[in-house]
């Protein structure tokens, strides 16, 4: 595979990544609302934020809490991104030159939206913003998919 | 082309919900959530993160209709499928290698997806990332 494909590949796993982390948010949020009152439900969101990854093999001081996760998987996922424009595959091999189009530059708009919501919820997460959070993922994704040719 | 831009939209939405979740849970907040303290904490949030259950079958059923449209769309139908001629093109094994790791996918939903499996979780996974690749190369090519 050459540089670009290799790029476009890191770019697919990190936005699953972020899909899934925007997602797994969305749900615990969904289910702690429904089951839990909502100073409990906020409690609890807490105590997920607060949660730490690796859970084995790393000592605790230096496992990373799961916002940590959150903005390594944004920074690779913007990253692979910004690599993909610079390579500028070729648009006559279905790729995007390298220019800005209006659906690209909507595509980035949400991503520094995502960006912001990641801060405001990882500083207190509230269900609105969590939805919200993943909501700017699907339609992420979703112009993604139009981007390709 | 309307059609096809919906179909590559839902085919890469399912994609990424149903493997994002699989990922996310597996690797990361499934074992983030383990070592949350009191333990019945632990296992409210765990149980709490599930509580939507899984995303395979929906997904799949998503995944391959919408795929199968777009060979049609580049011109491998069904038929070129069974009886292997899609073989000869260019980019056919790459094809047929992203057809036979979706097939295990399919395998290990309807066998390992909801039982405790270790192994087979992380082949799935694998395969996950190889069909990936494999989708790559067959949209990009390969250099």
């Amino acid at each position: 595979m050459g540089w670009y494909q290799v790029d476009a590949l890191v770019h697919l796993v990190a936005s699953l990544l972020v899909t899934g982390y925007t997602l797994f948010w969305a749900i615990m949020a969904l289910a702690l609302g429904r089951t839990a009152r909502p100073a409990e439900a906020a409690r609890l969101l807490g105590v997920v934020r607060d949660s730490r990854w690796p859970h084995v093999l790393v000592p605790f001081s230096l496992r990373l809490r799961l916002p940590t996760v959150g903005w390594l998987l944004l920074a690779v996922a913007a990253l692979s991104g910004v690599l993909a424009g610079l390579l500028g595959h070729s648009v006559a091999v279905g790729g995007m030159g390298g220019a800005m189009t209006p659906l690209l530059a909507l595509k980035l708009v949400l991503f520094v939206a995502l960006v912001a919501g990641h801060a405001l919820a990882m500083r207190r997460p509230q269900a609105p913003l969590l939805y919200m959070n993943f909501l700017l993922t699907v339609a992420i994704v979703a112009i993604s998919a139009n981007l390709m040719r | 082309m309307a059609l096809y831009q919906i179909s590559v939209t839902l085919h890469l939405l399912a994609a990424m919900l149903w493997l994002g979740h699989m990922f996310v849970w597996s690797l990361i907040t499934g074992p983030a959530l383990k070592r949350v303290e009191p333990p019945q904490t632990a296992e409210l949030l765990r149980e709490r993160s599930v509580f939507m259950g899984a995303f395979g079958w929906p997904a799949l059923a998503l995944l391959i209709p919408t795929g199968l449209y777009q060979l049609a769309a580049r011109g491998i139908t069904l038929g070129d499928i069974a009886s292997l001629s899609f073989l000869e093109l260019p980019d056919g094994p790459v094809l047929a290698a992203k057809l036979l790791l979706v097939l295990w996918m399919v395998v290990y939903q309807a066998v390992w997806a909801h039982h405790r499996a270790p192994v087979a979780v992380y082949v799935n996974m694998a395969a996950a990332l190889l069909i990936l690749a494999a989708s790559v190369v067959v949209v990009r090519g390969w250099e």
